[in-house]
């Protein structure tokens, strides 16, 4: 069970949003990170099946997303959760997941109902099936597109920023669910949160301006900060970037002056060294 | 707790043979009552599949007016959904199709005898276009990305969205036409079938452009020519212009059918 990408291009206007993507997604958890603007919405959108790349190949589950009666199967097999999920603000949780199920082919009204009743029970919306989703908070918001996304055990799941606006009790359930749902399926997750990467990820993709940058385990990408991470009791002219703790020291990370406190770099330290390395041009040793 | 079910009435309700009465007070104590409610052997496929059954039917869905209508009209409830779910199916859209198509009759006949009957017939056909450009897209529909995701095809939603539109666009305008004052040659063929041509030839400019780009070009293009024919004294309702927009609809037709798969991926297919 694998979905591979090779070249894939797309271009808006003189925006090159994918610039010759190609990597190879395997059975566990894959996180995507970047910066705004690095193309992982484009990424995410052409997996998806929403979007055609201009040039390249995508081979999802073995299947062909440029033909049509491939590309409906991949759909089966598909559960996708955009960045921006739009709601039917006077649906109910239930009609709402119910509706996409539909679509979903559950045609069956006695399956479907249930399978829309484990779906809820499973992102803990359960006790909000009666509830019109205008009522709702951002973060349930979020769950309910989590849970159209799990309709029918989907083999693959494409998930644009789950945990947003999530609270971190809920986030820890999320991360309790996928890391489940992983044990037999490909899912590729782009995500803001580094914890989640750290936390759930068997690997990691750092995506700027439209091509890979990074492709390895999230131990390797926090390797990339290994001795450019120190704490400094002034404020440290040599970093890249730095900040104040609660402790009054200052984290930094960058070039270390001679005798600093070096700690362990995190991979959101690897991860502002890398793309911080891109933005301003010049080398790291992971570049 | 001060008894329990005898061995002798479980083995009745176990076999289905016992009396209504004494199961319904057997079942209350086993609501109530652990130790019993091991006794009993069910089968569990059986009873996850009962209380799914109970519960699909007392659950929420379905209860619009639009889909009890379609559903007493024996249309399966999840089409029903489906087409219940159309942007268009707004009440504003229904509203405006009504206001707009009285207008547009009352008009017609305003300017009697003679009547300024081409009124009616530029504005009727433009109701539907109007309609299938808010019934389907991302402008317009809040969860398009999540429904062109889907394994159903696009084409079959926008199509019976569109019919829907067309339902009661047609529906409206039949009940206006009679207010018109067109002369006895015309029949509502007249407006009928430009409405037809105009919608097919959204759906299938729908193909290349957003559903409410194509919309509003053939929108555009309607206006322009009819203003164009009517200043210049154009006949553009008769039988031979009839003949015109039967196969316009009918060359829309087969570009929607060719361009059949085109309709649920964006971006440039190669």
């Amino acid at each position: 069970m694998t979905v591979t990408l090779t070249e894939v291009r797309k271009v808006y206007g003189s925006v090159r949003a994918l610039d010759g993507v190609s990597f190879r997604l395997e059975t566990g958890i894959t996180g995507l990170l970047g910066p705004n603007g690095a193309g992982k919405t484009t990424l995410l959108r052409c997996l998806a099946t929403v979007l055609a790349p201009d040039t390249g190949h995508l081979d999802v589950l073995g299947l062909d997303p440029d033909r049509p009666d491939q590309r409906t199967e991949i759909r089966r097999q598909m559960g996708y959760l955009p960045q921006e999920p739009g709601f039917y603000r006077n649906f109910t949780c239930f009609d709402f997941v119910d509706y996409l199920a539909i679509l979903k082919e559950h045609v069956d009204r006695t399956e479907r109902h249930a399978e829309v009743r484990r779906v809820l029970e499973l992102t803990g919306l359960a006790d909000k099936s009666t509830t019109k989703i205008r009522k709702l908070s951002g973060g349930m918001r979020r769950r309910l597109a989590l849970a159209q996304a799990l309709l029918g055990s989907p083999r693959f799941l494409v998930l644009d920023e789950p945990t947003a606006g999530l609270d971190p009790e809920l986030r820890f359930r999320f991360r309790e669910l996928v890391t489940e749902l992983a044990v037999d399926r490909v899912v590729l997750l782009s995500t803001h949160q580094t914890e989640d990467v750290s936390a759930i990820c068997d690997r990691v993709i750092v995506l700027d301006s439209g091509r890979v940058r990074f492709d390895g385990t999230p131990a390797r990408l926090a390797d990339i900060a290994a001795g450019k991470v120190w704490l400094a009791a002034e404020r440290p002219a040599s970093a890249r970037i730095f900040w104040r703790m609660a402790s009054g020291q200052f984290r930094a990370v960058g070039r270390p002056p001679d005798g600093a406190e070096i700690i362990d770099p995190t991979i959101e330290d690897g991860y502002v060294m890398l793309v911080g390395a891109a933005a301003l041009g010049t080398e790291t040793e992971a570049a | 707790m001060t008894w329990h079910v005898d061995e002798s009435a479980l083995g009745r309700y176990r076999e289905g043979v016992i009396d209504r009465v004494a199961a319904a007070s057997l079942e209350a104590h086993l609501a109530s009552c652990e130790d019993c409610r091991r006794l009993v052997v069910f089968d569990h496929d059986w009873l996850k599949h009962s209380w799914d059954g109970v519960a699909g039917r007392v659950e929420p869905g379905g209860s619009g007016v639009v889909e009890r209508t379609l559903g007493r009209l024996g249309v399966p409830d999840h089409v029903a959904r489906i087409v219940a779910v159309s942007p268009a199916l707004r009440i504003s859209f229904l509203l405006a199709v009504v206001l707009v198509m009285g207008f547009a009759a009352v008009a017609s006949g305003a300017h009697s005898p003679g009547g300024n009957y081409r009124v009616f017939l530029v504005v009727a056909p433009l109701l539907p276009v109007v309609g299938v450009a808010f019934a389907y897209g991302r402008l317009v529909d809040p969860a398009h990305e999540l429904t062109m995701v889907s394994p159903i095809d696009s084409l079959r939603l926008l199509l019976l969205r569109t019919t829907t539109v067309l339902a009661v666009s047609i529906t409206v305008g039949l009940v206006a036409w009679p207010l018109v004052p067109a002369p006895s040659t015309l029949g509502f063929s007249a407006w009928l079938f430009p409405a037809l041509a105009l919608t097919l030839t959204t759906l299938a400019l729908s193909s290349r452009f957003a559903v409410w780009l194509a919309g509003s070009m053939v929108a555009g293009g309607w206006i322009v020519a009819m203003l164009f024919a009517l200043s210049r004294g154009f006949e553009a309702f008769n039988t031979r212009a009839q003949i015109g927009f039967v196969a316009l609809a009918a060359l829309a037709t087969a570009i929607v059918f060719a361009s059949r798969h085109q309709y649920d991926r964006e971006g440039s297919p190669r």
